[in-house]
């Protein structure tokens, strides 16, 4: 075996990666491997093993390797964020940095944003839905008013008829008419009415909703739903 | 290695000897490099050394017999950090002594740092790819993770190292 060249130079390339303890675990395996025959090799590892100690963990010896690399070689996230600073705020003129331009694009778009948010919430309320089953007895079945909600009433209808128009009373304890349709279309195909009622609308008490056939006023022909609305 | 080993197989008992004192030599290091109480690694170099030996005429290591040899290598250091939970203390020595390096260096050491950092100072300003690919290794990280931050290949990576490795060598004035 020649002393002053390696027997493989494919598995000798990794010699000072592995001083350095920087090669994975397959590498290590097949270089120590190479270690047991390779004498030129292990007289190059042992040679330099005090000097390749100090220069992978002397705390002197990395200090002052980082100090002078670490300009070039940042690692991680840290790198990450100065290239971004060094982008938003490059040494130019302050009119041409992108971070200050970005800025008095906030502070115009700002209030805008402020207006439609405001806007926004302002307009939209709440709404509360109460759904309503048909009732010969006359029981009112109660339900809680929640604070300045819009209301949505559904009702049930048992004998929807297809394209069919209806007439629609809403009345209140005191037989007083809050809401008269002579022509309701609201009930869906699978006999789903809708009565949209904004906030305010209505009160609390005691109510009745009649719904009849628009050409038939038949006893039959009418749905009943009797509800008490509480707070 | 393995035209002593078929050497020693035939029974040629200076081959034998020749194949272990080599062995010998080298278990010792590399048991040194894994664990630093060197008495310890030196006792788990004399008994792989041994179960070697002992299972070399009948193992069947079809024809690699290094990477059989290293294996019992490492199943005892294995073992032994196991059983007595070394690798705890090896950690805690480590640090201890990156801790202490500032107080209890010998004076020869010092010198030795002296002239590493002066080399690698002047390797910086002349090679600082070696530098940069040092410096991550410092930060821990491995040769795949080194290769993807420098933007190369493996190859070219062990070529930068060992290139600065024997920048060091001359500025050190060790043998080549």
């Amino acid at each position: 075996m020649p002393k002053g060249v390696c027997n493989n130079p494919d598995v000798g390339k990794y010699l000072h990666a592995y001083e350095l303890e920087v090669l994975g675990e397959a590498e290590t395996e097949l270089f120590e491997a190479h270690l047991l025959e390779c004498d030129y090799c292990f007289s190059e590892t042992r040679k330099f093993a005090d000097e390749a100690d100090l220069i992978r963990s002397d705390e002197t010896v990395i200090n002052d390797v980082s100090e002078k690399v670490g300009d070039i070689e940042t690692s991680g996230q840290n790198s990450v964020w100065k290239k971004m600073l060094r982008r938003l705020w490059p040494d130019t003129p302050l009119v041409f940095k992108p971070a200050a331009a970005l800025f008095l694009i906030l502070l115009l778009v700002y209030p805008a944003y402020i207006g439609i948010i405001s806007r926004m919430d302002s307009d939209i309320k709440p709404v509360s839905s109460i759904s309503l089953m048909p009732s010969r007895a006359g029981d009112a079945v109660e339900y809680s008013l929640a604070g300045r909600n819009d209301i949505v009433l559904c009702f049930i209808v048992q004998d929807i008829v297809s394209g069919g128009r209806y007439i629609l009373e809403l009345t209140g304890e005191d037989g007083e008419m809050i809401l008269y349709d002579d022509n309701f279309g609201g009930v869906d195909v699978y006999g789903v009415g809708r009565i949209f009622i904004p906030s305010g609308g209505i009160e609390t008490g005691s109510y009745s909703l009649k719904l009849t056939i628009a050409d038939e006023k038949a006893a039959q022909n009418m749905e009943i739903y009797n509800f008490r609305l509480i707070k | 290695m393995e035209k002593i080993v078929s050497k020693a197989l035939d029974g040629d008992s200076d081959a034998e000897m020749e194949l272990f004192q080599s062995l010998r030599v080298r278990f010792i290091y590399l048991a040194k490099k894994r664990l630093l109480k060197s008495e310890d690694a030196e006792d788990i170099a004399q008994e792989a050394c041994l179960t070697v030996l002992e299972k070399y005429r009948t193992a069947d290591f079809h024809g690699n017999f290094t990477p059989w040899a290293l294996k019992i290598l490492r199943n005892k250091i294995g073992n032994h950090l196991q059983s007595k939970s070394v690798q705890v203390d090896r950690e805690a020595n480590r640090w201890d002594k990156r801790l202490s390096s500032g107080n209890t260096t010998r004076p020869a050491d010092v010198d030795l740092i002296r002239a590493v950092v002066g080399c690698l100072r002047k390797l910086i300003v002349a090679f600082p790819r070696y530098a940069r690919a040092l410096n991550l290794a410092h930060q821990g990280y491995g040769t795949d993770e080194i290769c993807r931050r420098l933007g190369i290949k493996s190859n070219n990576l062990y070529v930068i190292l060992n290139r600065g490795r024997s920048f060091l060598k001359d500025c050190l004035g060790k043998e080549t």
